[in-house]
């Protein structure tokens, strides 16, 4: 019988885009899926579209605890032999599971299977995203984030869960622990999952808390090239 | 080369006891300089131009004017070859009298630009996107 995957879906006032996410997600070819929606705070309908579908899609509220907290309340809810992460604006390709999941078939040794991720634009910036084309980092990339990530459940309590203390890049750290904990890790070279680009998330990645954690994670980086039996 | 500026539209920096950190946001290059780069580096951020930093470096860890403007020209260029500054057109120097300084006794070795690469493949979706600005050419629309 093929693995039960849990798909964890962190939300904070995400009502524009959900639908059309969680409806990416039902559309996928793996089953059996669970859709666990943990909506963090937030003053909109978010949970009230959750609670809409019924099962497999099951909704989590907390009071806000950011972003990487709220993947890690999925984790701590999650029942499935594998987790997966979708945010809020993105979306999947139909067989993004299946297609991970053959990998992990083909290599019992794996513990993480990332994809390719391609931007899109939302209509009121889609100019921008015009003006953007060509750019190496506007169209399709490797995405070493969760969003794109097919994980056994195990590696989380090797690895431990996200920092929650990063807003921003909870997930680049905990790939550099994962790495460093030689974490078994393929990258496929399909885009699987599509990327929203809109005016909150692009104001998001413009803040300057974003490049002072990237900043951090560079520092923690060095430090760790300095110390002892390194 | 007379003066340069951070190229703070890609590149994040701080300075830890003496040491410059930097990232290049925009390819997830990321590098260090010891205490003699870490000077130079605050010195650029504050505004000196080139001729200054050589000439505090001299003051300060008593080497020849010579070697300090090769070695401060040398790092220069490394850091314009990576991206992480752009060259400047004067604006007002502050006093170079204002320069918090490293320990003289550390001793004076020629400032290195250490290079790491790492985190290239990382970055290449999350950091921030790179700023309108840049892709028009260097225009000056606001993002």
């Amino acid at each position: 019988m093929a693995p039960l995957i849990s798909c964890i879906v962190p939300v904070f006032n995400g009502e524009s885009h959900l639908r059309e996410t969680l409806d990416s997600i039902l559309a996928q070819t793996h089953r059996p899926i669970e859709v666990i929606v943990v909506v963090d705070g937030s003053s909109d309908a978010s949970a009230e579209i959750a609670l809409g579908y019924g099962p497999p899609v099951r909704l989590v509220r907390q009071d806000e605890r950011g972003p990487a907290g709220t993947r890690n309340r999925g984790i701590e809810e999650a029942r499935g032999d594998y987790l997966a992460f979708l945010d809020q604006d993105d979306l999947w390709h139909p067989e993004k599971l299946s297609r991970q999941r053959q990998r992990f078939r083909l290599r019992p040794e794996l513990s993480v299977c990332w994809s390719h991720v391609t931007l899109f634009w939302s209509g009121e910036i889609a100019e921008e995203g015009r003006r953007r084309a060509g750019h190496p980092r506007g169209g399709t990339v490797p995405g070493y984030a969760t969003t794109t990530m097919l994980a056994r459940r195990e590696v989380f309590e090797a690895i431990g869960p996200l920092d929650e203390t990063l807003w921003f890049s909870d997930a680049t750290e905990w790939v550099i622990r994962a790495r460093e904990a030689n974490v078994v890790m393929e990258m496929v070279d399909e885009a699987l999952t599509f990327h929203r680009i809109h005016g909150a998330n692009l104001t998001r990645r413009q803040d300057a808390r974003s490049r002072d954690e990237f900043l951090q994670i560079a520092e923690r980086a060095l430090a760790r090239r300095r110390a002892p039996g390194s | 080369m007379k003066k340069l500026r951070p190229n703070s539209a890609d590149v994040a920096a701080k300075v830890v006891d003496g040491e410059a950190i930097l990232i290049n946001l925009s390819n997830g290059m990321y590098y260090s300089m010891d205490s003699v780069g870490g000077l130079i580096w605050s010195m650029i951020e504050q505004g000196h131009d080139l001729g200054d930093v050589a000439a505090t470096i001299e003051r300060h860890y008593e080497v020849d004017r010579d070697t300090a403007e090769r070695d401060v020209q040398a790092l220069a260029r490394a850091l314009l070859d990576e991206g992480l500054v752009v060259p400047s057109d004067g604006g007002s120097a502050p006093d170079a009298n204002g320069v918090q300084l490293p320990p003289a006794a550390d001793g004076y070795a020629p400032p290195q630009l250490n290079k790491f690469d790492d985190m290239v493949d990382l970055f290449a979706l999350d950091p921030p996107l790179p700023e309108l600005s840049k892709l028009d050419g260097g225009g000056t629309e606001d993002t």
